[in-house]
């Protein structure tokens, strides 16, 4: 996403955003004052683990954490095609600062679903450290659509009622059936980030289901690089969001799923 | 030469409770089907008399698995360590659980292996909504077995689940390639997909067959299941009865009547079990 920096612009440009000039330049100084210009007080930055997409190792997403104080906030990156490997970063990460973990199967070589026998251990240490779990369950998750269809990370939330899960993408383009899905699993969060977007389909639902039983489980993103950061904020400000809930939707809502107010977030 | 039955539940205590205890005439019908008898001992529910049976067959040791299910009757797992107690060294107990909660099902294991339990013996086919054996809710259970080397009892064959595709090799072999270090038995050696079963062993060095009662009489595989036991796998087959559906003595004696290979008897008779077990 940094390294083709013409298929990012391109992707962003799709959504009626640009690539940021902090994303041109590659700097984070740059990124720090986007932020601030947009509104944003904290990022999550997730870890990647797969030879597809390239890989980003959790020690650099420590020391990121550690230089900028208070400004971001890390999901490990787990490969779970080797378990006790996974399993050990999973223990690393919670010691360590770590607030969630990411797992994008999808992604692999060999690509796994989210609901893949093999992800059931990892899936059941993260439940046990309630540590959140970041997929990737919509836009590009996998080789084909059949990776964001939303009976996947359905079946993941059943089987661990306690695991609290965030759809990344949203499991975008599948809206309705992500909403059925959140609506009976109330450990399944929602953050379609640069695929809430008026230009895209599904954006209306996305909107109602936040307004409606969704406001307290609903997250707002970015997915920079794929979107300038004041443009996405600004999507989230012409989309018709109640008042009361735009404000859950950018910022409490997160904060409660992190645990950054003391305390742990229950479902 | 001693022998290791590595299927081999007693009428004593829960056991008494099961389907193939209360229902004698269906046991009796499906030994019979095979050419074989039920014994003394499974007519009277004597552990005593089994006991004796064993003594008379040379059989040292039987390994007992534990039952967890409504649709053909559940043994508690202290009814096992009873009778392990009651008869020293002579039944090796599989702990039984309910996969459906997964923490009760790990802290029973636990609880198991501190009374001295030898493995885990899992029959999600039989639950009242069956699963496969690699179903993705069974997987944190499996990782935990395989990181502390117990040894897994499946009932991978026969009435293994409502339909035939419960006993299909398919479900073990994913297990198997995806905990390469867990050792499981395929009890009831996954028949009658023998031909597939036998392709699964081939690949998966982890797996050890058991086919029990179903490689005796004119079933079908049987022949296959010896040339598989004669060669390669003579390392990974357990001799079993079955008990009570097969009588004790009457399975050895038809067992010894196959055509097994003097170097191969003793491993499939006791030393591949034995080492399982770590006796």
């Amino acid at each position: 996403m940094f390294a083709n920096a013409a298929r990012a612009a391109g992707k962003a440009a799709d959504v009626g955003s640009r690539l940021a000039a902090s994303a041109r330049e590659r700097s984070i100084a740059a990124l720090l004052d986007e932020m601030d210009r947009a509104g944003i007080a904290l990022g999550v930055v997730t870890g990647r683990a797969n030879s597809v997409l390239g890989s980003i190792p959790n020690d650099d997403l420590r020391a990121i954490v550690a230089r900028h104080p208070g400004r971001f906030v890390a999901f490990a990156g787990i490969d779970a095609t080797d378990r006790h490997r996974a399993l050990a970063e999973i223990g690393a990460a919670t010691g360590s600062g770590f607030r969630g973990v990411s797992i994008e199967p999808g992604l692999y070589p060999d690509p796994w679903h989210l609901d893949d026998a093999r992800l059931y251990p990892l899936y059941a240490r993260c439940e046990e450290r309630n540590l959140v779990v970041l997929l990737m369950s919509g836009g590009n998750a996998g080789p084909d659509p059949t990776h964001s269809s939303p009976e996947h990370v359905d079946r993941v939330a059943r089987d661990f009622p306690a695991l609290r899960i965030v759809a990344g993408h949203g499991n975008w383009p599948w809206v309705c059936e992500i909403i059925h899905v959140c609506y009976r699993r109330p450990n399944l969060w929602l953050s379609p980030d640069v695929y809430l977007n008026p230009m895209l389909p599904g954006a209306r639902e996305y909107v109602a289901a936040a307004n409606g039983f969704m406001a307290r489980r609903f997250l707002f993103g970015s997915a920079y690089p794929f979107s300038a950061l004041e443009d996405a904020v600004r999507f989230m400000r012409a989309l018709p969001f109640r008042p009361e809930v735009l404000g859950l939707v950018m910022r409490d809502n997160a904060r409660r799923l992190l645990g950054l107010d003391g305390g742990e977030a229950s479902p | 030469m001693k022998v290791i039955d590595f299927r081999l539940r007693p009428p004593a205590r829960g056991y008494n409770n099961t389907i193939m205890f209360e229902q004698v005439e269906r046991t009796a019908r499906m030994s019979r089907d095979i050419g074989l008898d039920v014994g003394k001992s499974f007519r009277e529910h004597s552990i005593e008399l089994l006991v004796k049976e064993m003594d008379r067959a040379g059989i040292a040791v039987g390994v007992m698995t534990g039952r967890t299910n409504t649709v053909i009757g559940s043994v508690p797992n202290d009814d096992l360590a009873a009778i392990a107690k009651d008869y020293p060294g002579r039944f090796a107990p599989f702990a039984a659980v309910d996969p459906r909660d997964r923490k009760a099902a790990t802290a029973e294991i636990e609880r198991c292996m501190r009374m001295g339990f030898k493995g885990v013996v899992l029959e999600p086919g039989l639950m009242p909504a069956p699963w496969y054996l690699d179903d993705a809710r069974l997987y944190p259970i499996y990782a935990m077995l395989e990181d502390a080397k117990i040894p897994l009892v499946f009932m991978a064959g026969g009435n293994a689940g409502p339909d035939p595709t419960y006993s299909s090799p398919e479900h073990i072999d994913r297990v198997a390639r995806d905990f390469p270090t867990l050792r499981i038995v395929s009890g009831h050696g996954n028949w009658p997909w023998v031909s597939q079963i036998i392709h699964v062993c081939y690949r998966r060095q982890n797996v050890y067959l058991s086919p029990d009662m179903y490689m005796h009489g004119t079933f079908p595989g049987g022949p296959d299941y010896l040339n598989a036991l004669n060669g390669f796998m003579a390392d990974r087959f357990l001799y079993a009865s079955a008990y009570p559906f097969l009588c004790v003595e009457k399975a050895l004696a038809s067992f010894l009547h196959m055509k097994i290979r003097d170097e191969v008897k003793e491993k499939v008779l006791y030393k591949n079990a034995a080492a399982l077990l770590g006796l």
